[in-house]
């Protein structure tokens, strides 16, 4: 455009024409209205982001990008936001991930939302140092921007693998069956008369019309299912490759949601981490989170707690923990 | 939304295709073959397009480019035709090709640059004021075409938004665009230095063909360039001379040598007249200055003494010319052009003191001709003949030079004029005086002869004899040329002189205007002494009388003054009309600071005076009384002065009260451009809230949100407990959630939530003040 205008304003000059001065002035007054109108697009914009709880290395996530436009009178046109995510911890990486989300109109004094598919190649923390805000409206000429420093931050967990062909039985715990006492469960243990302070949900409607009263249904009590999942020794991770070690952790966290899935109670044990089994999805965020972070080279796993108590915890515990990483080499046996 | 977005632009993308090539058929340099093909087809075209049946062949569309870029060259350097409007029917061509097919993203893209080369190359064809509004109607549509096209790159289909509202929002857009545009437009045309280059000027940038004067007369294919309304110049004279001329001539050359059906001009001397024009001989950059040249040098004291003539400066009449793109580079003027002052570097005059200007100067041109317009009484004439051979009026030319000259032009064709000899015996006589043997051939002529223009294309190899003697009807050309026949053949040397006669006079703007159906040929005769005195045979046309009082010319009249004054001020707008512009502003300025010194010193002196405002009460008040109705008008025009600074007074006062009431909003609107407030509009009562709270030392963390800075600030033990601080605590919790509602949720504060939060902060500033609520 710029050279375009340079030509016409040569050929004014060449041919002394003043309809071509005009033009060439008219050109000019384009190149200016351009500049006004985009920095008017651009100023007044602020942008928000909302990461989903849970991203996982090649699944697709969305997230949801917020671009709020503050200005009282003047909406902001085809406003383009670019951010590059880079990879920080366990191994930070110069490889960037693109992240962009596109406005064509956005009101005054509104907000717009968009959402990104983004699929993380890899597990880790990622960090979107600063956006871009650009635009090319008004006339496609120029593409001019702004960049804001956020330095926001997110955790991608380790890659989900499919588990079901797996034979699982072995793993079986004896903390599974039931026990022969009443309680909450799925066996059935008897009918008695119905008493004031039962549930009415267990009423056996069929037994109460046989015997002309309220009857209700008693269950067999079962054992609450429980596993521990075990990281150690460290030293074991610390032989393999990184391949390898991706493809195990992968394996583990994707044992640790099956379990979980399946209604265990699942505890964790590390090196510097324990955590107690349980069915609150914040403790299995946790265990993921570890995992998403955990580098056996490097001193890269958090210290959550002090050694003695992590050691305390490691003795108190009754069943013996499944060696997460036997267990992957018997999935995919690999030379040591 | 997309959907909306990508018809919008198809369809602007046919208005500004559409405005372009109106923009080009208004020059009216194209042909009417290419504007009724483009009329009459671009409709069936647009209705394929709204009905979505039109289909995309590219290979067809590429090798039809093809072609046509071909032809477009072999029209350029093959059959000669002008540069420009090669291109220009190029470009039509293109631009219809590009509309006829379906349109993807980049055929849109290629139909608005096409569109814009269509007005760039209107531009060097346009001549008249209707090019200004066809430029800004573009320039709009441009915007708007632009700003489609760049959000249709980006729009998706999910998005909700109103299209009303975004157009509304581009609209908006597209008007500072047309704002921007125009204001350059006219500083880069005002400011701009002229430097003409002139690289090309000449071989492609050369004029268009407009007028169809011709450099010859052929009697037996001429006719038509009469019935032609094209305008070929502007001729302004002082008013008041108009009155006093019966016609005005405008001569552009003459033509000596006939062969019996043709009239040329033969092979004529010319004399260079060249002035210092270029400032870098190297770079060819021209000055565009105008010169003064010299033409006809005639001895004004010998025409005083001998033909009793007064040669003063009434005899004399100035022409201010605009010529338009000609095919002929000869300049005109009322005959016997004394001087000329043109831009242009040169000039060649020719021994029969006809102009040409140099070929690569061949476009419109102002110029102003000075021209002796009193002639010799008839008296004078015939004394001068009968009085031996006397030096001639004119002071650089020799005898053996106007000898020469008048030999040339006793020359006949080589046809069987017997019947014509006979003829000019019946009329004149050979002791008749020259003078008066052409009198007596053009009266005969005039009366026995009749005008028209529908006399057709004469097949006789002597046209002049037909005429004389069959068909006895004609148009100028042919009584010019029998007139011619005659007098040499009665020996007095004679020759046809063309150009225009200038017939239809615009009181708009003082000027004549001069079509190509006014031009005319009549007939220059030598009567000794290098006096060559014009005659015209031809009768008048009744047609070209009548036409004056239409209604429609009255109309067309204000429409040409228009375009005169596009020419005289758009047009010809030069580094000449810079200088004299700027000199203007300087002028103007130091007077209007002159003038405004001497009203402020005026009123300095009036209010030095105590009982100024007294007097001139009283005074009002006695003229208003009428006691002052016997006083001279000096008290008449006090009255006025004093009521229009009274009106002025309060003009300022309103002004300055209006300012006053609006300044808050002005700040606030100068805040908003300036960008100070980019945290969120209408959220300035929190920053004011943590002014407060600084100062009493208890900064907002950068990472802190507003809550969380709340949540610590209420935190503290001392604040917990003592009753003023459960106050403070209400105004912080109080401010924050309202600045959160402002903020985050788009929502506009109630009334009530203004009034409490302004209850608030003036609380906390009340209470931050006193000694027990520090912290």
């Amino acid at each position: 455009m710029v050279l375009l205008t340079l030509g016409i304003g040569l050929a004014a000059m060449n041919t002394g024409n003043n309809l071509v001065y005009i033009i060439f002035g008219m050109m000019l007054g384009f190149i200016t209205a351009s500049g006004v109108i985009s920095e008017m697009s651009l100023r007044g914009l602020e942008v928000d982001w909302i990461f989903p709880a849970e991203m996982y290395a090649g699944s697709a996530a969305t997230i949801r990008i917020i671009l709020r436009n503050t200005k009282k009178k003047l909406p902001s046109f085809g406003i383009t936001l670019t951010a590059t995510s880079k990879a920080m911890r366990p191994r930070p990486s110069k490889d960037a991930q693109w992240i962009e989300g596109v406005f064509t109109f956005l009101p005054e004094r509104s907000q717009r939302t968009f959402d990104l598919e983004f699929t993380p190649k890899r597990r880790g923390e990622f960090l979107i140092g600063t956006i871009k805000i650009e635009t090319k409206f008004p006339f496609c000429f120029f593409r001019k921007y702004l960049t804001r420093t956020v330095n926001k931050s997110f955790i991608v967990f380790p890659e989900m693998l499919p588990l079901d062909a797996f034979a699982w039985n072995e793993f079986r715990m004896e903390s599974e069956r039931s026990l022969p006492l009443k309680g909450w469960g799925d066996s059935f243990w008897g009918i008695r008369d119905y008493a004031d302070g039962d549930n009415p949900r267990m009423i056996s409607w069929k037994s109460s019309a046989k015997f002309s009263r309220l009857m209700l249904r008693e269950t067999e009590k079962e054992m609450e299912k429980k596993i521990w999942v075990s990281m150690e020794p460290q030293e074991n991770w610390g032989s393999l490759n990184d391949e390898q070690i991706e493809s195990a952790i992968a394996f583990a966290a994707s044992f640790i949601l099956k379990k979980f899935a399946e209604g265990f109670s699942v505890g964790f044990i590390a090196s510097n981490l324990v955590i107690e089994p349980s069915q609150n999805r914040k403790e299995i965020l946790k265990m993921l989170s570890f995992l998403a972070l955990f580098n056996p080279h490097g001193a890269g796993t958090p210290d959550r707690r002090n050694r003695e108590q992590i050691e305390r915890e490691k003795k108190s515990r009754l069943e013996e923990p499944v060696d997460i990483l036997s267990l992957w080499m018997r999935k995919s046996p690999v030379k040591m | 939304m997309q959907d909306s977005i990508r018809r919008n632009l198809l369809f602007s993308v046919w208005m500004i295709a559409i405005l372009s090539l109106a923009a080009l058929f208004l020059t009216r340099e194209i042909g009417i073959t290419r504007v009724l093909f483009t009329v009459l087809l671009l409709p069936f075209v647009f209705y394929g397009e709204w009905k979505n049946r039109l289909t995309k062949i590219r290979w067809f569309e590429n090798s039809f480019i093809l072609c046509l870029f071909f032809l477009s060259l072999f029209r350029l350097f093959f059959l000669k035709n002008s540069f420009l409007i090669v291109l220009a029917d190029f470009l039509i061509l293109f631009i219809f090709l590009k509309l006829v097919f379906k349109k993807e993203r980049k055929d849109l893209l290629q139909i608005i640059a096409l569109s814009f080369f269509i007005l760039l190359s209107a531009s060097t064809l346009a001549q008249d004021f209707t090019f200004l509004f066809s430029c800004a109607l573009y320039a709009l549509a441009a915007a708007w075409t632009l700003c489609l096209y760049t959000l249709d790159e980006q729009s998706q289909e999910k998005e909700e938004d109103e299209p009303k509202k975004i157009f509304r929002s581009l609209f908006r857009n597209c008007q500072l665009t047309l704002g921007c545009s125009l204001f350059f437009a006219f500083a880069i045309f005002v400011f701009f230095p002229r430097l003409s280059l002139v690289v090309f000027q000449g071989a492609f940038l050369g004029p268009v063909h407009k007028a169809g004067f011709s450099e010859k007369i052929n009697l037996i294919q001429s006719g038509k360039i009469f019935e032609d309304p094209t305008v070929v110049m502007r001729v302004e004279i002082d008013p008041e001379r108009r009155k006093q001329m019966r016609r005005l001539y405008l001569r552009g050359e003459t033509l000596s040598y006939f062969d019996g059906t043709e009239w040329t001009g033969g092979v004529k001397r010319a004399k260079l007249s060249v002035k210092d024009s270029y400032r870098s001989k190297i770079l060819k950059m021209q000055r565009v200055v105008k010169n003064q040249f010299q033409l006809l040098d005639l001895d004004k004291n010998l025409l005083r003494k001998e033909f009793q003539m007064k040669a003063d400066q009434n005899s004399t009449l100035r022409q201010k010319i605009v010529l338009s793109s000609l095919e002929s580079s000869f300049l005109f003027g009322a005959p016997w052009m004394e001087s000329l002052s043109a831009p242009l570097p040169q000039v060649s005059i020719f021994e029969d003191y006809s102009v040409a200007r140099p070929a690569n100067f061949a476009g419109r041109i102002a110029y102003e001709v000075d021209s002796l317009v009193e002639r010799p009484s008839e008296r004078a004439l015939l004394k001068q003949e009968r009085a031996p051979a006397t030096p001639p009026v004119t002071r650089k030319s020799k005898e053996k030079y106007a000898d020469e000259e008048s030999r040339a032009n006793l020359q006949l064709p080589e046809l069987d004029l017997t019947q014509v000899h006979a003829l000019v015996k019946k009329i004149v006589s050979t002791r008749d005086p020259a003078y008066i043997k052409a009198k007596k051939i053009e009266r005969y002529l005039r009366k026995n002869y009749s005008y028209t223009l529908e006399a057709g294309a004469a097949e006789s190899p002597d046209p002049v004899g037909e005429f004389l003697f069959k068909t006895k009807r004609g148009h100028c050309e042919q009584f010019a040329a029998a007139m011619a026949v005659m007098l040499r053949i009665a020996g007095v040397p004679a020759r046809i002189a063309t150009g225009f006669l200038a017939g239809e006079w615009n009181p708009s703007g003082n000027y004549f205007i001069v079509k190509n159906k006014d031009a005319h040929a009549w007939v220059e005769s030598y009567l000794g002494r290098g006096l060559w005195l014009d005659f015209d045979p031809s009768p008048r046309n009744p047609a070209l009388e009548s036409e004056k009082f239409a209604l429609w010319s009255e109309i067309s009249q204000k429409i040409d003054y228009l375009n005169y004054l596009w020419y005289l001020y758009i047009l010809s707008y030069d580094m000449e009309s810079q200088k004299s512009l700027a000199k203007n502003v300087e002028l103007k300025s130091s007077m209007l600071s002159q003038s405004l010194d001497k009203i402020a010193g005026k009123w300095k002196i009036a209010l030095a005076r105590k009982s100024w405002i007294g007097e001139k009460w009283s005074k009002i008040w006695k003229l208003a009384a009428g006691r002052g109705v016997g006083e001279e008008t000096e008290n008449k025009e006090a009255l006025k002065r004093t009521i229009l600074n009274l009106i002025f007074l309060i003009f300022l006062t309103i002004i300055a009260f209006v300012t006053a009431r609006r300044r808050k909003n002005l700040i606030n609107y100068f805040k908003k451009f300036s960008g100070r407030k980019t945290i969120g509009s209408g959220t300035h009562f929190y920053l004011e809230m943590l002014k407060i709270l600084s100062k009493r030392g208890a900064q907002k963390k950068e990472s802190e949100t507003p809550y969380e800075f709340a949540e610590r600030f209420c935190a503290v033990k001392k604040l917990k407990d003592s009753t003023p601080a459960k106050e403070i605590h209400q105004s912080i919790i109080l401010i924050t959630n309202l600045f959160y509602k402002i903020r985050f949720s788009n929502l506009p504060p109630t009334n009530y939530e203004l009034l409490t939060m302004k209850q608030s902060l003036q609380n906390l500033r009340n209470l931050m003040a006193t000694p027990q609520s520090l912290l």
